[in-house]
């Protein structure tokens, strides 16, 4: 067997896992009662302002990746590894002021989806419907996965119940509460992430010798100090463009725009990209610290709790558990929410039933938030590794940052080289990331997408109606 | 006793990194522990050991360019047991020039990609939902 001896029994385990699952359910009927119609379901109203933008913002991106695979990259690639995965909160900050051009040009917008089937069409709409339900599928199921494996190696209960208790937990309080619950309980999990990050990095910090990590690292793993280590180096460019791709497509960000206050919503995204920052830093550098301190890791993706419990104890798992409870909550509920939102806005209302009412499209947000958990619950059964899974969706996602940008800010994008950069981009991507290698997958895909985008425009430039962009309706509610 | 994984006598890591499991016919007996190395000679003249314990598995990182043996054991009251059989890690990472060009193009689109949008947002912050 390859298990380890777990810090914190099982008891123990579901005692927290009960504590925790009570309190965000209830606080998902709760604010649930707030949502009065399906505007206030997906988009809080479209009130939100700075101190609940900018926690909702943060808690989100602050995901089980964040506090899981940034140790896990740090594990495998040193110093570079821990700083590439950092570079992911220059998304939030880009976003900033796209957030602001976004409220301009679809004040009653709903989705990403919106604005893409209104400036390019049919075809280019059909693409990104593909690209952003695979990613969001992938970015749910790396969540579940951490879940489960967390809750294992920390309390020893398999890993099994304790994805499907984590799963159920978010669909339930997002099924309640809509997007209303989702800020509500992000703001709440963002101060315990940022207390919990905080004092656990200053205490492993206050008892680590440094002087004998580092010589440790420097004679036993050398390569993690190299400053030329090539897998690193090429992974930075490749996780920076991969987590733009995630931010500046994902119905995730765009629905807190919509959602957030014109005055506040750059400044939102801004002060969230800031407080990010050190976070998969600080995670990352527990992790150098692993084999220095004699902490055995077999599964990387462990690396964290395994390290932070060895160095304080009972205490500090709780610490560790109560931190990466909240990261997963805070995104996968964030994330079931918006993909709702796209999939009924885009699919059921556009595609389906356009004469649907608001009682309806409730509903369907319902079938689809619960069917989401579902697929999401069966796809992690396997137990998959945290980074196979996350950026394979990498070329897919960065395939769609350039049309996104060239829609929003550019009068003459072509739509059809819009499509042709996704569709380029992802098949060139993913070939790249099984016949090449995974860490310059998102770069050449990238690459692909910007040069298609540009050359297409400049030789086939368009016109843009832009008052087709300011017309999107919003809801009637009956 | 020997290797679960990986497989083979001879295997590339060309991330410098590399997980270990293995395998015993029984549980391991009590008093008993595992014992992992590394040696940069297949004879094992300067052994490292990496870990000791009652774990079946192992994660080993930060491997510098080059030719690597991994070897694991029993080790109990009475000694070290028959040693399992030998694997060869070979770690070639990716030519500095080819690294150096990828990270030049990165930096192309790193540029172009933040001058769009903050290039964007002066152009268009003033005129709301007008063309850019």
């Amino acid at each position: 067997m390859l298990e380890k001896e777990t810090v914190l029994n099982p008891a123990t385990g579901w005692l927290l896992l009960a504590i925790f699952g009570t309190i965000w359910i209830g606080l998902g009927v709760y604010w649930g009662r707030k949502a009065k119609n399906l505007e206030g379901f997906m988009l809080a109203g479209r009130n939100v302002g700075l101190a609940l933008g900018a926690a909702t913002a943060m808690a989100t991106w602050v995901t089980s990746n964040t506090v899981m695979v940034a140790p896990s990259l740090a594990m495998r690639q040193g110093v570079w590894g821990m700083l590439a995965y950092s570079t992911a909160c220059f998304g939030l900050l880009l976003f900033a002021p796209m957030a602001l051009r976004i409220k301009n040009l679809i004040p009653n917008g709903y989705t990403s989806g919106d604005f893409i089937r209104v400036r390019y069409g049919r075809t280019a709409w059909s693409l990104f419907m593909v690209i952003t339900s695979v990613y969001s599928m992938a970015w749910l199921v790396t969540m579940g996965v951490a879940g489960g494996k967390l809750i294992e190696v920390l309390t020893g209960i398999p890993y099994e119940y304790g994805m499907s208790v984590i799963l159920f937990v978010c669909v339930a309080y997002t099924l309640f509460g809509g997007l209303f619950a989702v800020i509500g309980t992000d703001f709440i999990q963002s101060v315990i992430i940022l207390i919990g990050v905080v004092t656990v990095g200053a205490v492993i910090l206050s008892r680590l010798d440094m002087p004998v990590i580092y010589q440790s690292i420097q004679t036993e793993q050398p390569a993690l100090l190299d400053v030329f280590m090539p897998v690193a180096l090429l992974s930075l460019f490749n996780l920076m463009f991969f987590g733009w791709g995630e931010v500046f497509h994902n119905n995730v960000w765009w629905s807190r725009a919509f959602a957030i206050r014109k005055k506040a919503v750059s400044k939102a995204f801004l002060l969230a990209g800031f407080c990010w920052f050190p976070i998969p830093i600080a995670a990352g550098f527990i992790a150098l610290s692993a084999a220095p301190l004699g902490v055995n890791i077999i599964d990387p993706d462990t690396t964290a709790p395994l390290v932070a419990s060895h160095i304080l104890g009972p205490v500090g798992a709780v610490l560790v558990f109560i931190v990466v409870f909240c990261s997963l909550a805070s995104s996968i509920d964030s994330l079931l929410a918006a993909t709702a939102d796209l999939l009924t806005e885009d699919v059921y209302k556009r595609l389906i039933r356009p004469q649907a009412s608001d009682t309806e499209l409730r509903r369907s947000a319902t079938f689809i938030i619960i069917g989401l958990g579902l697929a999401t619950w069966a796809i992690c059964w396997p137990k998959w590794d945290l980074l196979l899974v996350l950026y394979a969706s990498g070329p897919l996602v960065a395939s769609t940052i350039w049309p996104i940008l060239a829609g929003l800010y550019w009068d003459k994008t072509n739509p059809t080289a819009a499509s042709l950069a996704m569709l380029l981009g992802s098949v060139i991507g993913l070939w790249a990331y099984f016949e090449i290698a995974w860490y310059v997958a998102t770069l050449i895909s990238t690459v692909i997408s910007m040069l298609v985008v540009v050359i297409g425009t400049y030789l086939a430039p368009s016109k843009c109606d832009w008052r087709r962009l300011s017309q999107v309706e919003p809801y009637n509610p009956q | 006793m020997g290797f679960d994984s990986p497989e083979g006598e001879v295997v590339q890591a060309n991330e410098g990194h590399l997980r270990f499991t293995w395998a015993t016919d029984s549980a391991l007996p009590v008093g008993a522990t595992y014992v992992f190395q590394r040696s940069r000679s297949p004879e094992f003249m300067d052994p490292v050991e990496l870990y000791r314990g009652p774990d079946k598995g192992t994660h080993v990182s930060g491997l510098a360019g080059g030719t690597y043996y991994f070897r694991v054991y029993l080790e109990d009251a009475s000694g070290a047991g028959p040693y399992g059989p030998i694997l060869a890690v070979e770690v070639d990472y990716v030519d500095r020039a080819r690294v150096t060009i990828l990270m030049l193009v990165g930096f192309i689109v790193f540029l172009c990609t933040v001058g769009m949008v903050i290039g964007g947002h002066l152009r268009t912050r003033s005129k709301g939902g007008a063309p850019a």
